[in-house]
């Protein structure tokens, strides 16, 4: 459905975490593309792997505890993996900016909100101090922060937890990066605020024209925001489709017992679908498909071999063998 | 405005720890078993000599008179007069007080010099040959008495090469030893305090922001994470600076320098009792008035702590 | 069947001061009365610092209210002694939000369930068959009592704790956000537990949620609740169909997936492409209700005077 050519392109990424000499599987192996003026949702549940692959793109992995066993990530065609530390660093923040879940941790308490956005100004764009403080007071403009620049002198803590989003937010699109990573962005504020941080990341991309990566374990927030939406399970991307088809029709039983899971009024007095057992162990490496133990469709076959992420119609992917079938859950 | 009121809040603490500070050293001369006249008196002294001593003293008249009388002296920062040489206490302690204050000030200065790019070195390259030469100093920083570095030092650097002065204190340079010998223990325990509140802060989410945000790790680590670290550190220089003014009593003596740390030492061999009880409580009154500098100082440059 | 729990005009005032220093004599819960029918489930709805969990704890005389009165079955709590206040308590339990704070790491996961019954002096063989009816119950199997809490996942872990809550074979139990650390599969799991022994012991929920979607899945009376206040209370289809309070419409408004809002604001902005519009139109309240920046009434204010006092 999109033409153009993709921003970012992950291949075949599998990272693997090693800790007190176990080794862990955090990605097994993902392939993903983001495209320009798209929000790309990537929603599953804690340990999944969703935040590996942000920390992936960014090059920012925890050393020395994760290795990246393959793959490729291309930035515009450019291989990411192979570059030095400090080319990386000329991408991060400039072309690839990151907002992360928690706001109040991830802004250094000890600077100003204007200091946090002119030093990423002058590093990157070159300019100069009073150029920097121009800049700075336009983002803070832009995210809803007022126009006087009176949140300049501010220090995060005197700001509101939904004030502080819309900083960082300012502080990661202040470079005009072509490609946005939003991890959770909204899972620590309240709904009403999630609303507005939601439509500002949308009206921010529809400025900008940027790719985003929108991660979170809600569907209903991917649903809100994303144009596109994968689905991610024990390190293995298990389906990929445009919101609207997703949502209409799932072609992997672990998306639809998903949705049959959040609770909504239209369902009250009906059983919610669960998700017998518990999420494949990290430490473990199947032969066959990662959600068959829990699968209520799993045959043999499935306990015997990987299914593979293939394309279906309307640019539908699904990693399983029964993908074309019609289930009922 | 919060400032003030912090501060004001504070100040009214250091007054209060004063008061208790000087009860406690009134009540302890005071109280416990031993009567100041005999002691100073000595075993001839006829009871007449004696009844002199205490009316001299001002123990004849009840303790409660005494008492207020004490709170009010300190107040006025009047501590009587010598009983040997018959000046009054405060200038005798005024004049000696400059040098010990100076070679306490040169002790901090060369401990955080020592203390901080070590420390803060040995947590950014962990388990680096700087980590291990930060872990070797603070262990012999720690382990080695100063009176002893002093002595070492003066064996090696006045005597056998001779370039500092042996004793006095006539020019700068006869400071620098020490200084030097006061510093190094105190270095000893900045370092460890640097070395654990950096790795802290290296640890913390915003680290990671910064590196999203493409900043050189030098950036991140001196300015971001440096300034969040040395916040605990100031507040640890001012108690370490307390410290200092008790150990430059010591090291005044291996270096015979005519500081307050002599003045005390000759009151105590000469049982001037009005000069112990003076020099104590100047003492304590210079080392909560630093704390309170320290406070000051902390809540300047931490923003959070206004709100607090 | 009458009301098992009834609140009349309750309100709590935090003594002593806030973590900005200023507060003094705050009110987290303003004269609040409702009841809560015998079998009912009563969902509290509202956003952090709302007053909710407050609010649960002086119905349960945790911490009493400043005034207004507390009826458990008729009885008032505020007139009981604290010995019959304590046999009182065991009629009504609290399930919170974090199953890892909630159970002692270094007690067996048999030990945390039998604290209570030792108390009531009940003996080792019925305590143990007890424990191991109720594990099952939840969903343990009763071999697993040996264990301690971090050998367990965190939605075995909320089921322990509602196991132990349900020891004393309590009639009335306080939900607060009992499944908000879960991930949605195992949420899914706890919730329907939830319901089930709703059933089958006949108990009376409390439900407190910050999640609209599930308090209106779960109960049949919502309860709104803004600043200390309820702002609205109905019966949960009427809540949903027929929103009277403003604040509840924002909040029905905000809940995301719903019906487009944002698609409809963001083309309006992208057409003007102005900052002043970017920055206004995002507090659109509710559909089709846009408020300008000034007068937004919810939390997230621009202004910084709120901020830097």
């Amino acid at each position: 459905m999109n033409t153009t050519e993709p921003i970012i392109t992950i291949e075949n990424l599998r990272v693997e975490f090693t800790q007190e000499r176990q080794k862990a599987f955090a990605l097994r192996g993902i392939d993903i593309a983001f495209y320009k003026d798209e929000i790309h949702g990537l929603v599953g549940e804690s340990g999944s792997g969703k935040t590996v692959t942000a920390m992936s793109i960014m090059g920012l992995l925890p050393k020395p505890a994760a290795t990246i066993l393959s793959g490729s990530i291309r930035y515009e065609g450019k291989e990411l993996l192979s570059l030095s530390e400090d080319a990386l660093r000329t991408y991060r923040g400039s072309k690839i900016a990151m907002v992360f879940q928690e706001p109040a941790k991830y802004l250094n308490p000890a600077f100003t909100v204007g200091e946090q956005i002119r030093e990423m100004v002058m590093l990157h764009k070159g300019l100069n101090k009073h150029q920097a403080e121009m800049r700075a007071r336009e983002l803070l403009g832009l995210v809803g922060l007022g126009k006087d620049g009176r949140a300049l002198g501010a220090y995060p803590h005197e700001l509101s937890s939904g004030m502080k989003q819309r900083a960082m937010i300012a502080i990661a699109i202040s470079c005009d990066p072509d490609f946005l990573i939003a991890d959770e962005p909204t899972t620590s504020l309240d709904v009403t605020l999630q609303l507005q941080i939601l439509k500002l990341l949308k009206i921010l991309k529809k400025m900008k024209r940027m790719g985003m990566l929108f991660i979170s374990h809600d569907l209903s927030v991917i649903r809100e925001i994303a144009d596109r939406v994968s689905v991610i399970y024990a390190g293995k991307i298990v389906e990929s489709a445009s919101v609207a088809r997703l949502f209409e029709h799932q072609m992997h039983p672990y998306t639809r017992l998903l949705l049959l899971s959040i609770p909504d009024a239209r369902h009250r007095g009906k059983k919610l679908a669960t998700i017998a057992g518990q999420v494949l162990d990290a430490t473990n490496d199947p032969q066959g498909c990662v959600f068959a133990p829990r699968c209520p469709l799993a045959k043999e076959l499935c306990y015997r071999e990987s299914p593979k992420l293939i394309a279906h119609e309307q640019g539908h992917t699904s990693a399983c063998h029964f993908a074309e079938e019609a289930w009922d859950l | 405005m919060n400032f003030i009121k912090y501060a004001a809040k504070r100040f009214l603490r250091l007054i209060l720890t004063i008061f208790i500070i000087s009860t406690i050293i009134f009540f302890v001369i005071r109280v416990i078993p031993g009567d100041p006249a005999l002691v100073i008196g000595g075993v001839d002294a006829s009871p007449s000599d004696i009844q002199a001593i205490r009316a001299k003293l001002g123990t004849d008249r009840p303790l409660s008179v005494q008492y207020v009388e004490f709170l009010w002296s300190i107040l006025r920062l009047d501590f009587g007069r010598s009983m040997i040489s018959d000046e009054p206490v405060i200038s005798l302690i005024l004049q000696r007080f400059p040098l010990t204050f100076t070679l306490a000030v040169l002790g901090l200065l060369i401990g955080i010099l020592i203390a901080i790019p070590l420390g803060v070195l040995s947590a950014v390259k962990r388990w680096s040959g700087w980590d291990y030469l930060g872990l070797v100093f603070s262990q012999l920083g720690m382990a080695i008495p100063s009176f002893w570095l002093g002595i070492l030092l003066l064996l090696l650097l006045a005597i056998k090469f001779p370039i500092f002065p042996l004793f006095g204190a006539d020019s700068p340079a006869g400071l620098v030893l020490p200084a030097l010998s006061l510093g190094v223990g105190r270095a000893a325990i900045l370092l460890r305090h640097t070395r654990a509140s950096m790795i802290e802060e290296l640890s913390k989410e915003y680290v990671v922001a910064a590196r999203a945000k493409g900043l050189p790790e030098s950036v991140i680590r001196y300015k971001h994470a440096l300034k969040n670290a040395l916040l605990p550190i100031i507040t640890i220089a001012g108690i370490e600076f307390g410290y200092m003014l008790g150990g430059a009593i010591i090291i005044e003596q291996v270096f015979s320098l005519p500081g307050l740390g002599r003045l005390f030492l000759y009151a105590i061999y000469q049982r001037d009792f009005p000069l112990i009880q003076g020099g104590v409580v100047f003492i304590a009154l210079i080392f909560s008035l630093v704390n309170f500098v320290a406070d000051m100082l902390y809540s300047i440059v931490n923003p959070k702590i206004r709100l607090e | 069947m009458g009301p098992l729990i009834q609140c009349r005009n309750i309100v709590k005032i935090h003594r002593g001061r806030g973590i900005d220093g200023a507060k003094r004599g705050f009110k987290a819960v303003d004269d609040v009365s409702f009841s809560i029918e015998k079998n009912g489930n009563f969902g509290l709805v509202g956003e952090s610092g709302c007053g909710k969990t407050t609010l649960a704890r002086a119905i349960l005389y945790l911490d009493p209210p400043t005034s207004g009165k507390v009826l458990f079955d008729g009885v008032d709590l505020g007139s009981l002694r604290s010995r019959h206040l304590r046999a009182f308590r065991r009629r009504m339990q609290i399930v919170f939000q974090d199953p890892h704070s909630s159970l002692d790491p270094r007690m067996t996961i048999y030990d945390s369930l039998s604290e209570g019954l030792v108390n009531i002096g009940m003996d080792r063989a019925a305590r143990t068959k007890k424990i191991n009816r109720l594990l099952d119950l939840v969903g343990i199997s009763g071999a697993m009592g040996s264990r301690f809490p971090h050998e367990f996942s965190t939605g075995q872990r909320q089921r322990i704790v509602i196991a132990r809550a349900l020891t004393m074979d309590p009639e009335f139990l306080v939900l607060d956000e009992p499944v908000s650390n879960l991930d949605v599969s195992i949420q899914a799991q706890v919730i329907n537990l939830l319901l089930d022994i709703k059933e089958e012991l006949s108990l009376t929920y409390l439900f407190i949620s910050h999640d609209i979607n599930l308090v209106a899945y779960m109960c049949d009376t919502v309860a709104v609740m803004y600043k200390g206040k309820i702002v609205e209370q109905e019966p949960t289809e009427e809540l949903f169909a027929n929103p009277r309070n403003e604040y509840t419409q924002t909040l029905l408004a905000s809940i995301p997936g719903g019906a487009g809002r944002i698609s409809g604001a963001s083309t309006n902005i992208a057409k003007d492409g102005t900052m002043g519009n970017t920055a206004s139109a995002v507090r659109e309240l509710s559909k089709g209700h846009v408020v300008s920046n000034t007068t937004g009434r919810t939390g997230d204010k621009p202004d910084l005077t709120g901020g830097t006092r």
